[in-house]
């Protein structure tokens, strides 16, 4: 099991476990908006495999795909919500 | 009564033309042998923009843009007021700024230099250390195919027939496709590419262009952006070429251009050009190297002999009228071209003086 | 910006899940230098999927085996790129630490499938995922905390994304097959046939105790506002409304082919075209497991080490060891094959969609703006359908069943990159061009 670690998730800190997907911490933290479409509406992960990119939130400044980024210590997550 | 008109080509050109001649009342039959607006429309950047490469080039650009400001569009063709921001790098591109800021007022359109600070506050995204810019608020952006759509749209509202199928001759009187003869008054070519093959000595040459769109950066760029060297890139005729030219989208998507290469008709992108392309932008918007690249696609302008599109009758064959050849000004300048050709055709005043603009072979 | 990593091999191969770990080490067991290139941050593909040390016990031995054979494993790398270089082959991948590339005479293809989607109205609520997608997210930790859910749409994958629901705390309300109960009864002389399977089926059959089981059923809306919160599901004729939180839904998987057109390898039936040593349509590209065919875990073993001892150049199609491959391909094929008919999506689901449903997620385009007359092409022209970040990935196939579209050829980048990995040339990728004049 790894070990763990916390996270910053919209200015709020939340628990996340060393190398786990990031997609899976936001969820368990609740996040239901990790993005919003061109007409606004609220999106969170479909595929958690990389394909569809509705998980994409901005990590560090940089915008990736939730599923496929590993939580580190220490990370800032921006979503839509 | 008014002449009726086969018009060969269903691009933003020949939709173009179509939509002014059936408004002028002509009965027009326009022939598209693929999908309307499919060719160099649907891959062009839809940049409305003032372009002083010639005087007769800026008139004709300045004209066009005129017109398109007096359309009211609907959504689908996307158009925003954006202006355009040239951009100096050093000392001597400025000074190219401004004599250009001259020309532009000269001709009445809006220009105001732009020292490096104001460049910054303009454009906050661009690299230090630019010698400052020129800022054309004019200027708009298209989606190029919901504009080809909506001229297209309006002429068979009015009337127009749409032809789907390919010309495959000529002819005095009119011309031939697989389904027989049509007979007009008038045929006008504005087929892009396809051209060549219907009058040989009508030589369009494809110029090979990439382009790229972005994930969703709102905010990053305000303006299209275009370097000042990029006339020096479509004027010129020799190597692969390379000009940093930006457009921002509404949905915060950035289309990046510019290249320019003759490689004949294969589609398929030139990673190394496509490679320096990518460095020219990032060179002057550092940010964009973060940002994710979702889609490459090139396009070939249809290239004339000159640096102006041919419009008018064509030298020696009656009743057989041209508008082709518009390299990199085809969104730009298609209401403009379908002025001329309406002159031609109909006669009467017209904005621009057509003669810098007729086929070779004129006297 | 740094010089883009560089990376010589024998054997390159695309896609760590079954097939792609069991060619590279088949590779490397011949004493190749195997190169091994993933997006996932670990190999095992989806089926694998796993929390770190926590591999299924099914993967155990591979994995491990490729852990010990000396393979290079780039993970966190998106092949984005390839072409044909110098008498090679070329990849190029974007990596954390920037664009890789890799070259190599051999190239194995085992980039997998993904989840197929069909859409209705709701399906774009946050709380609807994929039955894949959701099992995924719970083998990495997802903990639903008794909150209810329901899993549905179609295929074999069902039951085992059921099972990991339960498994993991959900208040599993239903598992909904749309195949009616006369085509999965035609599972059952498949299943006698292998024990193996028969036993697993009833393994997932006890996990399932008690779960209301219904094939013939179908989710026909997603209710909710900002969030799932119930589901309208039906049979044709009655309707029920579900409390539901969690919505796992698939309909079968899709072949992952966008690299193989991109390279320009030969697609027939919507899958690369291999002969009996997994050998493409051209010379030294291989491709094994579902971009070969949906077909499974077995199907992707026996392809996997078909195609890795092809590239390195061991495959001797007389040997004990191939015979036994091809008897387990054929036999995992087979099955694959039938799964298909069983499964196949009925009519309704076609009439789920209302205008304002979206047929395309990353553009937002609606079903109500696509006109029936037109393909593909002057759909993506008129309403941008296909043209966001999964680059048609999810709505292609919903197009193609919609609407009759066909696949649209593929160009580089074929995944979304950052713009800087693709600012280095790739050296002698294109035709051979002078330095443009600029800068």
């Amino acid at each position: 099991m790894s070990e763990p670690c916390a996270i910053s998730v919209d200015g709020r800190p939340v628990p996340a476990a060393v190398g786990e997907s990031l997609a899976v911490a936001l969820l368990r933290a609740g996040v239901t908006a990790f993005r919003a479409s061109r007409s606004g509406q609220d999106r969170a992960p479909l595929c958690a495999m990389g394909t569809c990119y509705e998980c994409l939130v901005q990590v560090d400044g940089r915008q990736v795909r939730a599923c496929l980024e590993p939580v580190r210590p220490g990370m800032e997550v921006r979503t839509h919500g | 009564m008014r002449p009726s008109v086969l018009v060969v080509g269903a691009g933003i050109i020949g939709s173009a033309v179509a939509d002014r001649l059936q408004a002028a009342g002509c009965p027009v039959t326009l022939f598209e042998a693929d999908l309307p607006a499919g060719g160099a429309t649907a891959a062009a950047m839809g940049h409305l923009v003032v372009l002083d490469d010639s005087p007769e080039q800026m008139r004709l650009s300045a004209r066009g843009l005129d017109l398109w400001r007096r359309e009211a569009l609907p959504d689908a063709c996307e158009r925003e007021v954006r202006g355009t921001v040239w951009v100096a790098r050093d000392a001597e591109e400025m000074d190219e700024a401004r004599t250009k800021a001259d020309r532009y007022r000269r001709a009445g359109l809006e220009a105001e230099l732009l020292d490096p600070d104001q460049l910054r506050a303009a454009e906050p995204g661009l690299r230090a250390g630019l010698a400052g810019g020129l800022r054309v608020p004019g200027d708009q952006v298209l989606y190029p195919v919901g504009g080809a759509r909506f001229l297209l749209d309006r002429a068979l509202a009015n009337g127009a027939v749409l032809r789907r199928e390919r010309v495959r001759l000529l002819e005095p009187g009119g011309l031939r496709t697989d389904s027989g003869r049509f007979q007009a008054d008038a045929v006008v070519l504005a087929a892009g590419l396809g051209c060549t093959a219907l009058l040989p000595a009508l030589a369009i040459t494809p110029r090979k262009g990439h382009l790229a769109i972005t994930g969703r950066v709102p905010g990053m760029v305000r303006h299209q952006l275009i370097e000042l060297g990029y006339l020096r890139s479509a004027h010129g005729r020799d190597s692969a070429s390379v000009a940093f030219n930006v457009q921002p989208r509404a949905t915060g998507q950035l289309l990046i251009g510019s290249s320019r290469e003759f490689a004949g008709l294969d589609p398929g992108p030139n990673r190394e050009l496509l490679a320096a392309m990518l460095r020219t932008a990032a060179g002057y918007l550092p940010g964009l190297a973060q940002v994710p690249v979702l889609r490459v696609w090139t396009g070939l302008r249809p290239c004339g002999p000159g640096n102006l599109p041919m419009i008018g009758p064509w030298p020696g064959r009656e009743g057989l009228y041209v508008a082709a050849g518009h390299e990199g000004l085809g969104i730009t300048t298609a209401l403009a071209s379908a002025e001329l050709a309406a002159h031609h055709l109909l006669g009467g005043d017209c904005a621009l003086d057509p003669a810098p603009f007729l086929p070779p072979g004129h006297v | 910006m740094a010089e883009p990593g560089f990376i010589r091999a024998d054997v390159a191969v695309a896609g760590a899940g079954p097939a792609g770990v069991a060619a590279a080490v088949a590779a490397a067991g011949q004493g190749r230098r195997v190169c091994l290139l993933d997006e996932g941050f670990r190999p095992g593909g989806q089926i694998w999927r796993h929390r770190p040390g926590a591999a299924p016990p099914a993967a155990r031995a591979l994995l491990a085996a490729l852990a010990a054979s000396g393979v290079q494993v780039l993970a966190s790398a998106s092949v984005f790129d390839g072409w044909r270089h110098d008498g090679a082959w070329r990849l190029a991948a974007a990596t954390p630490g920037g664009r890789v590339e890799v070259q190599a005479a051999a190239l194995v293809l085992a980039c997998g499938a993904r989840e197929q989607f069909a859409p209705f109205p709701g399906w774009t609520l946050p709380g609807v995922l994929g039955a894949g997608g959701g099992q995924a997210l719970l083998k990495e930790g997802l903990e639903l905390r008794g909150e209810p859910a329901v899993v549905a749409g179609s295929g074999p994958l069902l039951l085992p994304a059921a099972a990991t629901a339960r498994k993991h705390g959900a208040d599993l309300r239903a598992v909904l097959e749309q195949a009616p109960w006369r085509s999965l009864l035609a599972m059952a002389p498949l299943l006698a046939s292998r024990p193996g399977k028969a036993l697993q089926a009833l393994g997932l059959g006890w996990d399932l105790l008690g779960i209301p089981y219904r094939p013939g059923w179908w989710v026909a809306e997603a209710l909710g506002s900002g969030r799932l919160e119930q589901v309208r599901i039906t049979d044709g004729r009655r309707e029920l409304l579900l409390p539901c939180r969690w919505l796992f839904s698939g309909f079968g998987l899709v072949p992952n082919l966008e690299l193989g057109r991109l390279l320009g390898c030969a697609i027939g039936a919507g899958a690369l075209q291999v002969d009996g040593a997994q050998r493409t349509s051209l010379a030294g590209i291989h491709a094994a497991g579902e971009g070969c065919g949906v077909a499974g875990v077995d199907a992707a073993l026996a392809e996997g080490r078909i195609a890795g001892l092809a590239a390195a150049g061991a495959w001797d199609a007389d040997s004990p060891e191939a015979r036994s491959l091809v008897r387990a391909r054929r036999r995992a094929r087979t099955m694959g094959a039938r799964m298909e008919a069983i499964f196949a999506l009925r009519p309704e689901l076609l009439a789920l969609p209302r205008p304002g449903t979206l047929a395309c997620r990353c553009e937002d385009v609606p079903f109500g703006a696509i006109d029936p007359a037109w393909g593909a092409r002057e759909t993506k022209l008129c309403t941008r359908a296909g043209m966001g970040p999964c680059q048609g990935r999810v709505c292609g196939p919903i197009l193609a069943r919609h609407f009759g579209h066909e696949a649209d050829t593929v160009r580089t980048p074929v995944k979304a990159v950052a713009l800087e990995q693709l600012m280095v040339p790739g050296n002698g990728s294109g035709p051979s061009c002078p330095p443009p004049d600029h800068c």
